[in-house]
């Protein structure tokens, strides 16, 4: 499993098609996105998950905050809690990629199906922000959902 | 405010934000820079060049337009009528914006309504997408004779309303509408952008269900910026330089659309016109340069920025050895750098004269 470094470059050279006619409406657009580990499946609301470096701290705050997935990364899992629910997921099915604003999100998709978008504690106030820019870049990229995101038109710079 | 004069005002608004800040493209260009054109061996003096062309049974003096802009207040009403003398000279379409503010009150159609000034001028009307949605085609049909236009610009501008403050974010159906439109208006449609260019999917969608695609790229005015001074959400300026160059959106389009195809967004020198040309487009369109030509100078000011563009043209031509546009638009052309590593990657279909070099 790699963290951020050499994933962010493959984001940044992600440069969307843009589409002038999205058959559809921004309250289309639905940002749920599954992952799926063994026989189980985690939902994120919000598609990139909250890195935390203290486990317990990422459990308790994801019983404050329903909406938001929060990590932790063992050595060889990501330990997700979702309303305090632990998941663990095997940390070599996934590449943690940190972004910066919504259209990284999108990006993180678009370029690997094993990108896992995050963001760390400090960003945490951007989660309104992040989601709006993620809505544009789907709306613009005629993308209902992650799945359609995965396969949008891009350039890889 | 009633929704009428908030449509004026945001145009008033809109045309103050593009005279007075900087609204281009800040890390993005048109990618015209990644075309070359193999020059013809021999010399033609620049008053040789023959740049006459026809535009639906309508004699033009050089293929540029003036990309669509304003109406529906006074103060566009000057600009429109002194861009339609200046263009009427010059012996070149212009468009007007859009045209939702007459539609919704009447006494506003004098503000487009411009061949009372430039009766032989060819103009281009101009509505939104998703207006269309609200208005049938008889009020469209109605619009269109209001002006006594001679083509219809439908703009689809999804980045700008997503900024806009007040934006329209339902663009389902549009296409279907616009098809439809096009099929029972008396006069030809054209399809444009306002900044973010068009792709070759989207055209393959419009292929001849409408006469052409003026593909506004990426590379001049961003409207997405233009909004962006407007709003006051300031989260969205990672938005600024979205959409498709203008070389890139030409290629694009041109490889899955067989109609005409013209080349617009960020055009700003007789250079950047004629690689354009060279590439394929039928028409090359310009509109912040030419609002500023008015604004300084009035219809005179806009004529001379016209004219002196068309002459750059017909001397660039002439230095490369072409003396007619038919005779660019066979040139051999090579497209490098960016331009060409993207145009390969999508496998857009382009002629066999423009050679694709990658590093
Ligand atoms: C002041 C101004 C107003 C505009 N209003 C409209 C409009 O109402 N409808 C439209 O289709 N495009 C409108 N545009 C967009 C232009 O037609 C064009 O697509 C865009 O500005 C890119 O061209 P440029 O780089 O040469 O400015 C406007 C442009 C300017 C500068």
């Amino acid at each position: 499993m790699q963290v951020a470094a050499s994933s962010a470059n493959d984001i940044h050279s992600i440069m969307f098609v843009h589409n002038a006619l999205p058959d559809l409406s921004m309250d289309d657009i639905n940002l749920e996105c599954s992952l799926n580990y063994g026989k189980s499946e985690l939902v994120l609301s919000f598609p990139a998950v909250v890195l935390l470096d203290d486990e317990k701290k990422a459990q308790e705050m994801s019983k404050k905050d329903k909406e938001l997935v929060f990590c932790h990364l063992s050595k060889d899992s990501i330990v997700a809690f979702s309303a305090g629910k632990e998941h663990v997921l095997p940390a070599a099915s996934y590449n943690l990629v940190q972004v910066n604003n919504g259209i990284e999100i999108a990006k993180a998709y678009r370029a690997s199906r094993s990108n896992l978008p995050f963001i760390n504690e400090s960003q945490l106030s951007k989660v309104k922000e992040f989601t709006k820019q993620l809505r544009i870049a789907m709306f613009l990229t005629n993308s209902r959902n992650i799945g359609e995101l995965r396969e949008a038109p891009a350039y890889r710079l | 405010m009633d929704e009428a004069s908030l449509t004026e005002n945001r145009k008033m608004e809109h045309i103050n934000i593009v005279l007075e800040k900087d609204t281009q493209y800040k890390e993005k260009t048109t990618f015209l820079e990644y075309v070359k054109i193999l020059p013809n061996s021999g010399s033609i003096k620049s008053d040789e060049v023959e740049l006459g062309m026809n535009l639906i049974g309508k004699e033009l003096s050089s293929p540029l337009f003036v990309s669509g802009m304003t109406g529906g207040h006074s103060v566009a009403f000057g600009i429109n009528k002194n861009i339609a003398i200046a263009a009427e000279k010059a012996g070149i379409p212009m468009g007007v914006g859009s045209q939702r503010a007459m539609v919704e009150n009447k006494q506003l159609v004098y503000s487009y309504d411009v061949k009372k000034y430039a009766p032989n001028l060819f103009l281009i009307g101009n509505i939104g997408s998703t207006k269309l949605l609200s208005y049938n085609d008889s009020r469209i049909q109605e619009m269109v004779n209001d002006i006594s236009a001679d083509m219809l610009a439908i703009h689809t501008n999804p980045g700008q309303e997503s900024v806009q403050p007040e934006g329209d974010l339902d663009f389902r159906n549009t296409k279907d509408r616009i098809v439809e439109l096009a099929s029972h208006l008396d006069k030809p449609v054209i399809v444009k952008e306002v900044g973010n260019g068009i792709s070759k999917e989207v055209a393959a969608q419009l292929d001849e269900k409408v006469f052409g695609i003026d593909v506004q790229g990426a590379g001049g005015t961003t409207w997405i910026g233009v909004e962006l001074f407007r709003n006051k959400d300031k989260s969205l300026g990672s938005f600024w330089d979205w959409g498709i160059p203008t070389a890139l959106s030409v290629l694009e389009v041109k490889s899955s659309f067989s109609g005409s195809v013209w080349a617009s967004g960020g055009i700003r020198t007789a250079s950047d016109i004629v690689k354009a040309l060279a590439l394929g487009a039928d028409l090359c369109g310009m509109a912040k340069p030419v609002i500023m030509a008015e604004r300084k100078n009035g219809a005179e000011g806009a004529y001379v920025f016209l004219s002196g563009m068309i002459n750059k043209i017909k001397e660039e031509m002439a230095d490369m050895g072409f003396g007619s546009v038919a005779e660019l638009r066979n040139a051999k052309v090579e497209i490098t750098g960016t331009l060409a590593k993207l145009a390969s990657q999508r496998k857009l279909k382009m002629d066999k004269r423009i050679g694709v070099k990658q590093v």
